[in-house]
């Protein structure tokens, strides 16, 4: 049987992936390299999202946004890895509680 | 002449200061040098302890610029001093008042400043500006090995501006300008060296010591104002009968309060415990501030104010008692001192004392004229103690200048004969100058109306007689030496000092001074010799020219040339019978003095711990207020004010400390706050568009 794609279902996925991924980001207590890809995820669901707005009102922009969106999502991940590499370098580990120079 | 006088005593008073202001300046030019921070010399080390780096040719023009500025400056005053005096001693230059500016006005109320010349400061004058030109030269040779001499010399020269403004002012607010002034410079010379403990001890000693009697004054003056409507010395004059009339207790009141300031300053019993401490300084400073001039501020106070005192002949008689307490106090402590400068300091006491006591009788012409010789011959024997202890290499103790094996009058024998001068005069011995004026003091005492200054004339004639022993007693000690006799007798000491000095490298052998300290001794000299004879009109009513007051039925300085013979005499048989007595305990029989004191303990105690002043002061007073100031800074300070400061502080330090754990550093928790606060607010706006 088939269902219809509706904006609802669409807006549905984008939904969870971001969840996913903000779940991601704020219990993983392990690895830097996760958290980026949870950046990723989330980024992927806001993508998606202009993805299915921009089909279901027949406007090109939203398409177009979400090509920047992945254009600029694969330069700051080139970015994090550096970072991450440079972080591991001096630390050895890339446990993100190492990262805690911040603390108060 | 008379043209020039108003112009002439500006000058003289506002030199000094100049030359103290430009010798500060060189301050801008070359800054505070290394070697002035650090310890110069001082008199308990030898010269060479602190050997200074070679100084560098700039460092010495800082010096010998604000030396030669301050010098040349006193000595213009002097000789403008002078000027005035002979002026006004020959008749051809008249007393005159002048007027600078107003300081302010409130109503009928106004302070000004200006000048006020007459015989009464124009003898001032010439005492001040001759005794501080002499100890400014003197220092020259004196101080010429301490780093920071710039600073001195601009000390002295702004004591003798604010000396000369204390005694020229017409007011008595500039005058206490003056006073604090000079008290402020006393602190200042007092602990010029401000790494010795004692002396800064002794410089905060003199200045709360002061304190206490200037709040007297202050007091006095305040009732002054209140009764008479005014400060200057003019008006106060012309109103006192007028107020005596009506008012005789204030009078009294005001008289007695602004005695008790003057106590302070002159350094009388009860509040003369600063005045030995304040030996700590450098002894040119002991010469110009504490034997010739600050301390005889009170004398003059008392002169100055003359007419106000002859309507309050119950203070008078206060005046006349304390003085006479203090000759003898002092002269029994000088007797057993060991400091060569202390035994000095309580002469100069004992001689203020006579001062006093002249003025309780009345003979306001005696003390002046006593004032005037006590400064020629008390700074000559000062200087003449500063040469001894610059030729003994800063050794103070009359008794070790007998164990060093040197025969010092062979060492040093112009210091020798100009000491010698002083301690004749200081003796009152004719022709010297003391003799006049402590012998007219004396048959003023005697001759008081009533018979009420006979016991003044007694304790005075027997202070006499003890100045005598303990002034030539320093001159024995200090001088006659028999190296036999210390070869036979004092070996064991003798090879003790050899080895100390054998462990101290910086042994030198005695010196006479340099001549750069020898001259400016020689006019002093010349004053001690002679200025009883030249000045000897100073002892009568007549030569004041009304800047003195005497009430016609206080006749003791006019009936003081017709006392009895005998009683004329006595002061003079019992001083020669001193020196003779001293030459036999302190030069010939030096065993003596010891079996005395051994015979009577307790007196000699007494004596050598100075009555025990200080131990009282110390129960009396200091403990008690340190007590009591403990007590503040303990819970006003520490507990309450410091407390609630720091309990604010730590209110705000614990709260922060709570706060600070928000901040964990990990990124996913601001991640996490980041989504929170995103939900909540956009769940709220979505609540309220719902």
């Amino acid at each position: 049987m088939f269902y219809t794609l509706t904006l609802s279902h669409v807006l549905t996925l984008s939904a969870l992936l971001f969840t996913m991924g903000m779940a991601g980001i704020v219990l993983n207590r392990r690895n830097i390299i996760a958290i980026l890809m949870c950046l990723e995820l989330v980024l992927l669901s806001v993508s998606i999202n202009l993805v299915g707005t921009s089909y279901f009102r027949a406007d090109i922009t939203g398409q177009i946004f979400s090509m920047f969106i992945l254009t600029v999502a694969a330069a700051e991940l080139a970015i994090g890895l550096a970072i991450v590499t440079l972080f591991f370098r001096n630390r050895g580990t890339i446990e993100i509680d190492a990262a805690d120079l911040m603390k108060g | 002449m008379q043209a020039l006088v108003p112009q002439l005593t500006t000058l003289a008073v506002l030199l000094p200061a100049i030359g103290a202001l430009l010798g500060a300046l060189t301050f801008l030019i070359w800054p505070t040098l290394k070697a002035e921070l650090a310890h110069g010399h001082d008199d308990h080390h030898g010269h060479d302890d602190h050997a200074p780096e070679a100084p560098t040719a700039s460092s010495k023009w800082a010096h010998y610029v604000a030396m030669s500025l301050t010098t040349g400056s006193v000595l213009a005053a002097t000789v403008i001093s002078w000027t005035l005096f002979i002026g006004l001693n020959n008749g051809t230059a008249e007393p005159v008042t002048t007027h600078w500016f107003t300081w302010f006005s409130a109503g009928p109320w106004a302070v000004t400043f200006g000048t006020m010349l007459d015989k009464l400061s124009a003898t001032m004058l010439i005492v001040v500006t001759s005794v501080s030109a002499c100890v400014h030269v003197y220092s020259w040779g004196y101080m010429a090995e301490d780093a920071s001499k710039r600073r001195f010399f601009i000390y002295l020269s702004a004591f003798t501006f604010a000396m000369l403004m204390l005694v020229t002012a017409p007011n008595l607010v500039q005058m206490f300008l003056g006073w604090e002034g000079v008290g402020v410079c006393s602190y200042l010379l007092i602990g010029f060296w401000f790494h010795k403990a004692s002396a800064n001890a002794a410089a905060i000693k003199a200045f709360i010591v002061n304190r206490v009697a200037d709040a007297a004054m202050l007091v006095g003056l305040f009732a002054l104002a209140a009764t008479f409507g005014t400060l200057t010395y003019s008006e106060i004059f012309a109103k006192v009968d007028a107020v005596s009339a009506t008012n005789s207790y204030a009078i009294s009141f005001i008289a007695l309060f602004l005695f008790i300031g003057a106590m302070g300053k002159s350094a009388q019993f009860g509040l003369h415990t600063w005045l030995p401490d304040a030996m700590e300084g450098p002894t040119p400073v002991s010469a110009l501030i504490h034997a010739a001039t600050m301390v005889t501020a009170g004398v003059f106070l008392l002169c100055r104010m003359s007419p106000l005192y002859e309507a309050a002949p119950q203070v008078l008689h206060i005046v006349g008692y304390v003085g006479a307490i203090t000759a003898i106090f002092a002269a029994t402590v000088g007797l057993t001192q060991t400091d060569i400068k202390r035994v000095i300091a309580y002469s100069t006491c004992s001689q203020l004392g006579y001062m006093f006591f002249a003025i309780g009788v009345s003979a306001y012409p005696a003390a002046m004229f006593h004032l005037t010789t006590h400064a020629f011959f008390k700074a000559l024997l000062f200087l003449g103690a500063g040469s001894v202890i610059h030729g003994m290499h800063h050794e103070q103790n009359i008794f070790n200048y007998a164990k060093s094996g040197y025969v010092l009058r062979k060492v040093l024998p112009i210091t020798y004969g100009l000491m010698w001068l002083g301690s004749l005069a200081l003796a009152g011995i004719p022709p010297f100058a003391g003799y006049f004026s402590k012998d007219l003091v004396l048959e003023s005492a005697f001759a008081a109306p009533g018979g009420w200054g006979l016991p003044l004339y007694a304790i005075g004639t027997l202070a006499a007689m003890l100045t005598a022993i303990y002034g030539f007693r320093i001159i024995f000690m200090s001088f006659h030496n028999k190296p036999k006799v210390d070869e036979a007798h004092a070996k064991p000491t003798k090879a003790k000092s050899k080895k100390e000095a054998h462990h101290d490298d910086h042994h030198h052998t005695p010196h006479e001074s340099p001549w750069i300290m020898l001259v400016p001794m020689l006019p002093l000299a010349f004053g001690a010799v002679l200025s009883g004879w030249l000045l000897h009109n100073m002892g009568t009513l007549e030569w004041w020219d009304g800047s003195i007051v005497i009430h016609h039925a206080h006749s003791a300085l006019h009936d003081a040339h017709h006392i009895p013979e005998f009683f004329k005499k006595l002061p003079l048989i019992l001083a020669i019978s001193g020196i003779t007595l001293a030459f036999y305990l302190f030069a010939e029989y030096r065993g003596i003095p010891k079996r005395i004191s051994q015979l009577l303990p307790i007196p000699y105690a007494i004596s050598l711990n100075k009555w025990y002043i200080d131990e009282i002061y110390q129960v009396l007073w200091v403990n008690p207020t340190a007590s009591v100031a403990r007590f503040f800074a303990e819970w006003g300070d520490k507990k309450g004010i410091d407390g609630l400061l720091n309990g604010g502080a730590a209110t705000v330090r614990d709260f922060g400390q709570w706060l600070r754990g928000a901040q964990t550093g990990y990124v996913y928790h601001y991640a996490y706050a980041m989504l929170l606060a995103l939900t909540l607010g956009l769940g709220y706006l979505l609540w309220k568009t719902m």
